[in-house]
């Protein structure tokens, strides 16, 4: 008691939390784990600088909340050729950057060329397409013109690395471009970044053009958006169920269902959750080459155990590589994968030649069938291998674990001495991750499976360029029946993702554009 | 006196290389490819090998550390390979979080840490010493990241008094609130040591014969105990505040980290993390000023409190 009189006396004193510490009711403050690497969309794929570039930049065009239906943004209409190489997009002309410049068409010709010239060396380079030329044929009116069509375009015209930034910015600043300053058309204007701290954005107060997907146009409804940097799980807890912030998606997965029942606070969900946990094969690995064995290996684990033991019930199981929800899933892809049925795995594992031993462990030719696994030593990585260890050690595989630190483990998957993988990963369509990690000319990496299919590619370069949806999507399922049939991973689970959100917040609705839940949270409101 | 510090200076700088040089090498056997991380899980091999032949990754080590400690030597650290931000930069905007967190831990430790120690050796073998030396031993054993913790959970989350999601500005500018639960945290796990060992080197002076000296002259307790004993007393204690100032910068990293402080400890591990080479050494090479800069402050000390440790 005498700490606390203590304590009560020091906030008598004034030195205790000031005003402007806590949450102030203009302000919204959003609490995350890791800060962004830069604020140039085109230098990083980092989704940390990608959540601020959501509201302090704009696109083209804009990403609904259903994750595939594409709304007009920056451009208020647009056509596409014939041929489905050139797209015309027609600009808004009432759009002004914070420094007060109105944005034309040049803008876009010089953020799209940014990305595209090879010495920016983008890392999102490929989601431009095969881009040939972008051109202004007039102030408002921009050509964007490909080798072959990309039926993807405007899908990926909504991701951050599309931002559209203004050309003096981006000249004054040079290498600082993103560091300190940058110069966006978005409802907020960035105007500090305290690295490992904090970056802090004020109102656009000119703003009036967000997208359709929003009830609000314009201007944001709070003064100023920071977004924190709360590296400790705990500490992030108890910064939102004090109110030192407002919002977070970076909650670990056993805090949410206390936060959900919090009088204060609510959880939301995407649509979708377009993020997959997988173990992936090496299938020119002799010990995985069988398509008996990769199969037997996906029906011998439980994934609802391990939503429910490791994701703390926040994830589905996953039966297929693509979300049922996302853009051209193929709902009659073949569902075995998902299914746990070890007698079914003991059968395959007994027709492809890999019989039972007396020590419990299966050989064949008097080989043991044992297996190494490579994976992130960090997060829920390695309790789903030692799960999965588990579950295989009852029908007889010998799993073997190495797992790696963040610092390292690229540089250890790039080998070839292991025969599995675990990793997740985020995507917005069917298309987007099938064709970045089963096409033949993405192996050794992505394509880490080394699955070399000339039908694959075939059914993926017809999807790719298709010029309607019915070809993109028949295409499209082909692939899923291909790399489905070839047991090439072992789909565990849809992530599932969270916006912890304080009731004190008005309209706020968990979007997913590209694993950023708040968007441009033009709804939110104090 | 100003010999002896630029002595010491001297025989600092062949330090700080050795550092810089084991650091360098620790980094380069670490089986890391910035590279790799810079360009992403999902890049093509093609595309990492440009970015190492850009980096100069692909020059032998020797040959990157003389270039190193070249562009060093001219006050250039270089740039961060994962920003672009000058590395100067970075560890211009870290240091005075660090260092306000260390001096605010100390000032806190040190006078309490005395007081307490002071105390228990005069009132020896009561129950309050017996008090006292129990708090000294349960600072001494709890692990800084459960004090923080503590300190998380009652001051700032149930009683909601101070803020610990991050530093809100420097002390002058209404930053002060932000510093007192990291503050609090790191000089917790002072108080103990310090404590301890006051107590026993008072103990041993209040034996002297200076001592009983000074009683015998009618001085008052208070004045023999604080005029005369301590400031003999102070001698160990000293060299250990020194030891532990240094041990701070450790504790520091992890204070940091709990309550989102950015100084250079986070900036440290967050490098070391993303195999980011030029801020770590950067990082690295201002703690290792910092740890030596404090062992001459503490001789330094040592020749105020005992004028016969002077070198000849």
């Amino acid at each position: 008691m005498r700490l606390r009189r203590l304590l009560m006396t020091l906030l008598a004193t004034g030195l205790a939390l000031p005003p402007a510490a806590q949450a102030n009711a203009q302000t919204l403050t959003v609490i995350r784990n890791i800060d962004a690497p830069n604020y140039d969309g085109v230098r990083t794929s980092a989704g940390a600088t990608g959540e601020v570039l959501f509201m302090t930049g704009d696109t083209l065009v804009a990403l609904d909340y259903d994750l595939r239906t594409i709304r007009p943004s920056l451009a208020k209409s647009w056509e596409v050729s014939a041929d489905g190489t050139t797209y015309v997009f027609h600009l808004r002309d009432d759009v002004t950057f914070c420094s007060g410049k109105k944005f034309t068409a040049d803008d876009v010709v010089y953020s799209f060329q940014r990305v595209l010239d090879k010495a920016t060396r983008a890392p999102f380079i490929w989601r431009m397409g095969p881009a040939v030329a972008v051109t202004a044929r007039d102030a408002t009116t921009v050509e964007y013109r490909m080798s072959a069509p990309f039926s993807e375009l405007l899908l990926n015209l909504t991701n951050f690395h599309a931002t559209i930034v203004n050309k003096d910015s981006v000249e004054a600043l040079g290498k600082d471009y993103g560091i300190k300053g940058m110069d966006g058309t978005g409802p907020y204007c960035f105007q500090s970044w305290e690295p490992r701290n904090q970056t802090i954005a004020t109102r656009h107060e000119a703003y009036k053009w967000g997208p359709p997907v929003y009830a609000n146009q314009g201007p944001a409804k709070f003064q100023r958006a920071i977004w924190k940097i709360v590296p400790e799980e705990a500490a992030r807890l108890a910064a939102l169920a004090s109110g030192q912030g407002d919002m977070s998606y970076t909650m670990p997965d056993q805090y949410l269902p206390s936060l959900a029942k919090m009088p204060t606070m609510q959880v939301l969900h995407p649509e979708a959750n377009l993020q997959l946990f997988y173990l992936g094969f090496k299938t020119t690995r002799e010990n995985i080459s069988d398509v008996r064995v990769r199969t037997a290996l996906s029906m011998a684990i439980d994934r609802k155990q391990i939503v429910d033991a490791i994701y703390f019930g926040n994830g589905i199981p996953a039966e297929t590589f693509i979300h049922p929800k996302a853009l051209d899933y193929n709902p009659d892809t073949p569902k075995h994968l998902g299914r746990y049925d070890p007698a079914e795995s003991a059968r395959l594992l007994d027709e492809a030649g890999w019989t039972m031993g007396g020590d419990g462990f299966r050989y064949r030719d008097g080989k043991k069938l044992t297996l190494l696994l490579y994976g992130f030593a960090g997060g829920r990585s390695p309790k789903i291998a030692e799960a999965a260890q588990g579950f295989w050690r009852r029908i007889g595989v010998d799993l073997q674990l190495q797992m790696w630190d963040g610092t390292i483990v690229f540089s250890k998957l790039a080998q070839q001495d292991y025969d599995l993988w675990s990793i997740s990963f985020p995507y917005s369509s069917a298309g987007d991750a099938l064709r970045l990690y089963f096409h033949s000319t993405n192996t050794p990496a992505p394509n880490r499976m080394n699955w070399k299919d000339p039908a694959t590619d075939a059914a993926l370069d017809r999807g790719v360029t298709a010029l309607d949806d019915a070809t993109r999507f028949a295409a499209f399922a082909e692939v899923q029946n291909i790399v489905h049939t070839n047991a090439l991973w072992v789909p565990l689970v849809h992530q599932g993702l969270a916006l912890v959100v304080n009731k004190r917040i008005k309209g706020a609705r968990a979007h997913h554009v590209y694993g950023s839940l708040i968007y441009k949270g033009l709804d939110f409101a104090p | 006196m100003g010999r002896q510090i630029v002595h010491r200076l001297i025989i600092s700088i062949p330090a700080l290389v050795g550092v810089l040089f084991l650091c360098f090498c620790l980094l380069q056997v670490v089986p890391a490819d910035p590279a790799m991380i810079i360009a992403g899980p999902d890049a093509k091999q093609e595309t990492i090998e440009a970015i190492r032949l850009e980096l100069g990754l692909d020059r032998p080590i020797a040959v990157q550390f003389l270039e190193y400690i070249g562009r060093v030597a001219h006050g250039d650290l270089g740039r961060s390979i994962i920003s672009n931000k000058p590395v100067s930069e970075e560890l211009a905007n870290t240091v005075g979080p660090t260092v306000e967190l260390m001096i605010g831990g100390l000032l806190i430790a040190v006078p309490i840490g005395i007081a307490l120690g002071t105390l228990a050796a005069v009132k020896r073998g009561t129950v309050l010493d017996r008090i006292i030396m129990a708090i000294s031993v349960a600072g001494v054993s709890m692990p800084i990241f459960f004090i923080g913790l503590i300190l998380i959970q009652y001051v700032g989350y149930k009683w909601a008094l101070l803020p610990f999601t991050g530093r809100t500005g420097p002390v002058w500018d209404g930053g002060l609130p932000s510093l007192i639960l990291p503050c609090l945290t790191l000089g917790s796990v002072l108080i103990g040591p310090i404590a301890r060992l006051t107590r026993t080197a008072v103990l041993e002076v209040l034996g002297a014969d200076f001592v009983r000296t000074a009683r015998a002259k009618g001085l008052r307790e208070s004045t023999v105990v604080i005029g005369h004993a301590l400031r003999n007393a102070l001698i160990p204690v000293v060299t250990l505040i020194g030891l532990q100032a240094a041990f701070l910068l450790g504790g520091a990293v992890v204070t940091e980290t709990m309550f989102s402080w950015p100084g250079v400890g986070r900036l440290a591990v967050g490098a070391i993390i993303s195999s980011d080479f030029p801020t770590a050494q950067g990082a690295i090479m201002i703690l290792a000023l910092a740890f030596l800069s404090i062992n001459l402050i503490v001789d330094v000390f040592y020749v105020y409190l005992d004028p016969r440790m002077q070198r000849g």
